[in-house]
């Protein structure tokens, strides 16, 4: 079923965010550095929240192939 | 013309485009071509999670504690991919329920209980409320920094001078306006949902106009922004999370806001109430997040560009959104910024409170007018029309006590504050919702008891503080602990330190809410109804289709009272055409007085789409007499109905195979005519043929019996002839079996590597007699190399004397030329036979590998042998994967060439 698929798909995502976006990960960014002007920690949650727009948007609009059909 | 003039005036002209906005999507629905059933419009109506608090808030509270503002905007972020594993489950539950609030969600879940709907309606009150207030407040205040008078003040002194008190009054009539048009609250707010998405398209623009200005025009870029703020040290240390902001609050947000966006009223109005098509959540998940994204990228460089700018000056951090374009004197970007941030105050006023009254007007004062009046219909339309004024009333009340709020109270408070409290308020709701749809054995007990808990806890942990700092009640409390017992301080229970109060009071309430909502369920007795409706609500997806034509009723009823009962709230007219309706499409009967259950169960769910599900259970409890379901009954009933759609689908599947079935037979059947066709022909030739030389042996033995005296000469050569037909005739025999062996399949390849140069060269030699004799010349151009294939060498052998014997036999005596060939390709070897015979005409070139060809041509040419070879050579390269055929033109010879795979 494709809705289950993207439904699995989905769940498992929101957990991978979770830990990306919270302790213990975020302290890797928590520093004081600047890089490329910007600071560290916002450049970090920037970077991975563009990744997450892309991912979600791949993953709601895709049509996923059918094997079973 | 003064600033304050320009500035009502463009709040009002701007309030003037929404109604603009909601009439034109009203006009567009009448047309057919409605504008919120788009997935981007439903996305951008989600937006109105960006209230005023985002708009100004967010960099007030950037410049203090750096990036902890995300938090807010990184927990709906994370729940959008969970829009379509859980929003997803209760859109469908609300629409196949027709539930339209928050408070109904609860209480349809747990067996329809009243006065769960009104302990969740009262905290949505005293949570959002404040919330509204809030919304006004910052209206007020933007108005102020754009008019730059002082505060209007506290109090209501000077209420006919209070610009606040006008748009409050002009946003109550534009929400009675769109919010009331129709009875059935479950119904679609058109125009409202389409000013919500134009509001958020306004505000996001505003808001990114002000960041690029601050950025491009005040700064050089981020670089310039983030390196200026680096050398100034208390905003350096913003850069990381500070020691006020340690991971739990960060966390604690995140997750606080993941539930917000979901549980907020306006949110749940909005993603469930008003969602038009499932499928919209596809954009939205994405579309969402990004939006969340564009307006908070300018909030870190406007912060920091405020502190650095207008740090010193002792403007409020919250303002500098507005502050820096005023101060630097662009003046239209100004009016803009404030109609931005105005815009998404009254996106989130309207919403809200709209939300809010539905839950006010169908679970505490529609069931208390219908009580009081002791349900006596007082005709036509009269309960639809006290029914809408008691929302319109609803309205009104919300917006006042806004207002009062934010005179009497607000002031003490940050933007900030409020908003956080209010999340964790709707957070309550979480456990009973998200256990009500996947826990069977979530009991309206537990539900209960779990909101309830929570709904304490959340109130001493946030609401006490917030009012014992501002001065209302008295500060002790506080500091001493309730009582003066030292582990009842609302700041630290039971002496929890480390966390801020917002994490402190989230964790707490959250804690004594699942406990308790998990313990009561688990060791409650659950009624019917309870249980069925969790039924339906965990296994929605599987009983969606069910429960639209099902009865889950038992009792009697009379078609009238139900009738009347329906016109009392809708009209005599739209009660009987719903009815009507309802009952063609389900196929009900509508003759004689009693109704059928399904008609029971539908008109209960109309009405509550009207008064909310509680009154319109009791409502329609108080017309029929219901006899008790068992719980296996109700369980029955909903799995037989499923088992139904079920075997439907099985059954035109079943039906669907059958037919492709019966063409395939069909098919089948004409093949095998054809080929009992075919067969009777062959019979009809091969006998035809077996009579030829048996009639010529039969008349020269007669000949020879017949004459003894006949000369020893003639004797000889009549004998001879006899042998020859007798050969003649065996030779047929045995290729027919051949034939027949070879299509019956029952001939096994012996299948070995086999030199193709020896076996060509075989045929030749055991030929070459009968060509010496007819003195034709055989050439053969066989490459040197080794064509080894793997073939059976007998048939093969006996294609290449079939080919070799028939290229004899055709071509003229004396100069007849043959010549064989082999050529080579990647996948394949051609072996030609060619001859300078009369050739084939090209329509028979297909033909000549038919059986007995020959014979059934004879009026062409005298016949020579049988017939079958060339059709037993074609099926002995058939059954090798190989191809043959024949090129040919007519009087110039011919080429028969066949393929065998190579290797």
């Amino acid at each position: 079923m494709q809705s289950k698929l993207k439904q699995q798909k989905l769940t498992l995502f929101s957990v991978l965010l979770l830990v990306l976006f919270t302790f213990p990960f975020i302290s890797v960014a928590n520093r004081a550095a600047m890089f490329a002007g910007v600071p560290v920690l916002f450049l970090y949650i920037l970077i991975v929240w563009i990744i997450t727009i892309v991912v979600l948007y791949r993953i709601a609009e895709g049509k996923q192939k059918r094997p079973d059909e | 013309m003064s600033n304050n003039i320009v500035a009502i005036l463009s709040a009002l002209f701007y309030l003037g485009m929404l109604f603009g906005v909601a009439y034109y999507a009203e006009y567009r629905l009448k047309k057919g071509r409605s504008i919120i059933n788009n997935g981007y419009v439903y996305a951008l109506s989600l937006a109105v999670y960006c209230t005023a608090w985002t708009y100004y808030g967010s960099v007030g509270q950037a410049s203090t504690k750096g990036i902890e503002f995300l938090a807010v905007y990184i927990g709906p972020t994370i729940m959008a991919a969970l829009f379509w594993p859980l929003l997803r489950k209760i859109i469908r539950i609300c629409k196949t329920q027709r539930i339209n609030s928050i408070a109904d969600l609860i209480s349809i879940r747990y067996g329809k209980n009243f006065s769960l709907a009104v302990v969740v309606t009262i905290l949505c009150m005293v949570g959002i409320i404040p919330y509204i207030a809030l919304q006004l407040k910052a209206i007020s205040g933007s108005m102020n920094i754009l008019t730059a008078t002082a505060e209007s003040g506290t109090g209501l002194k000077n209420i006919l001078g209070d610009n606040a008190f006008y748009i409050s009054g002009v946003l109550a009539f534009f929400i009675i306006l769109f919010g009331t048009r129709s009875i059935d609250a479950s119904e679609k707010h058109e125009g409202l949902v389409a000013a919500i998405a134009f509001e958020s398209i306004i505000k996001l623009v505003a808001f990114v106009a002000v960041g690029l200005f601050v950025t491009y025009g005040l700064f050089n870029g981020f670089g310039d922004i983030f390196s200026k703020a680096a050398e100034n040290d208390t905003l350096k240390k913003l850069f990381q999370f500070s020691k006020d902001t340690p991971y739990t609050t960060w966390t604690g947000l995140i997750l606080l806001s993941m539930l917000a966006i979901v549980f907020l009223p306006r949110q749940f109005q909005i993603a469930v109430v008003e969602n038009v098509k499932e499928n919209h959540l596809k954009k939205a998940i994405w579309v969402f997040p990004l939006y969340l994204l564009l307006i908070t990228f300018f909030v870190l460089p406007i912060a920091f560009g405020g502190s650095l700018l207008l740090g010193k000056s002792g403007v409020s951090a919250d303002t500098y959104v507005l502050a820096l374009p005023m101060h630097y004197g662009a003046g239209f970007l100004s009016f803009f910024t404030f109609i931005g941030g105005f815009s998404a105050a009254t996106s989130m006023i309207i919403v809200e409170t709209i939300a809010i009254s539905t839950m006010m007007s169908n679970n505490i004062a529609t069931p208390l007018l219908l009580a009081a009046q002791k349900f006596k219909p007082k005709g036509d339309g009269q309960l639809t029309r006290s029914i809408l004024n008691i929302r319109r009333f609803s309205i009104l009340l919300i917006i006042t006590l806004a207002f009062l709020y934010d005179k009497l109270v607000a002031q003490h408070f940050t933007l900030v504050s409020i908003g956080m409290v209010s999340f964790a308020a709707v957070a309550q709701f979480a456990p009973a919702v998200i256990g009500g749809i996947y826990w069977k054995n979530a009991s309206q007990k537990g539900a209960m008891a779990g909101i309830s808990i929570g709904f304490v806890t959340w109130f001493f942990t946030a609401v006490i503080p917030s009012m014992a700092s501002s001065g209302i009640i008295d500060i002790s409390i506080v500091e001493k602990g309730l009582f003066g017992i030292e582990w009842l301080k609302p700041l630290s229970l039971f002496g929890m330190e480390g966390m801020d109060s917002v994490t402190h009071c989230f964790f707490w309430s959250m804690l004594f809410n699942i406990t308790s909502f998990v313990a009561v369920s688990l060791n409650s007795k659950k009624s019917e109804q309870e249980m069925y409706q969790a039924e339906i609500f965990v296994d929605i997806f599987r009983y969606s289709a069910a429960t639209e034509s099902n009865a889950m009723w038992k009792g009697t009823a009379h078609l009238p009272e139900l009738n009347s009962l329906l016109a009392n709230f809708l009209g005599h007219e739209r009660a009987e055409k719903i009815i009507i309706t309802y009952a063609r499409r389900n196929k009900i009967s509508l003759e004689g007085k009693e109704a059928d259950p399904r008609l029971v169960t539908f008109a209960e769910k109309i009405l509550a789409g009207v008064i909310g599900s509680a009154s319109a259970h009791i409502m329609v409890s108080s017309v029929t007499k219901a006899e008790k379901l068992k719980i296996d009954e109700v369980i029955h009933i909903l799995r037989e109905s499923q088992q139904m759609i079920e075997l439907n689908k099985e059954l035109k599947k079943k039906s669907v195979e059958l037919q492709k079935a019966t063409q395939q037979l069909t098919i089948a059947n004409e093949q095998l005519k054809e080929m009992d066709m075919l067969k009777d022909e062959f019979l009809y030739t091969v006998t035809h043929e077996l009579r030829t030389p048996i009639t010529s042996i039969r008349a020269m033995s007669e000949i020879v019996h017949d004459n003894t005296d006949m000369p020893e000469e003639q004797r000889q050569v009549f004998l001879g002839n006899v042998i020859r037909e007798t050969e003649r005739l065996s030779h047929l025999i045995t290729q027919v079996l051949n034939l027949e062996r070879y299509e019956s399949g029952r001939q096994q390849l012996n299948l070995n590597p086999v030199l193709l140069n020896v076996l060509i060269k075989d045929s030749i030699h055991s030929l070459q007699p009968l060509a010496d004799e007819k003195k034709i010349l055989i050439q053969q151009q066989i490459p040197d190399s080794m064509f080894l294939v793997r073939c059976d060498a007998d048939l093969l052998q006996q294609v290449l004397n079939n080919l070799l014997s028939n290229a004899i036999k055709f071509v003229e005596a004396g100069t007849g030329k043959i010549k064989i060939s082999v050529h080579s390709s990647d996948d394949e070897l051609q072996v030609w036979v060619e001859d300078n015979g009369q050739g084939i005409q090209p329509e028979l070139q297909e033909l000549v590998f038919d059986k007995f060809f020959q014979a059934k041509n004879q009026t062409l040419k005298k016949p020579h042998g049988s017939g079958l070879g060339l059709a037993i050579c074609k099926k002995i390269i058939d059954m090798h994967q190989g191809r043959i055929w024949v090129e040919s033109d007519e009087g110039k010879g011919s080429r028969f060439i066949f393929t065998l795979p190579n290797g």
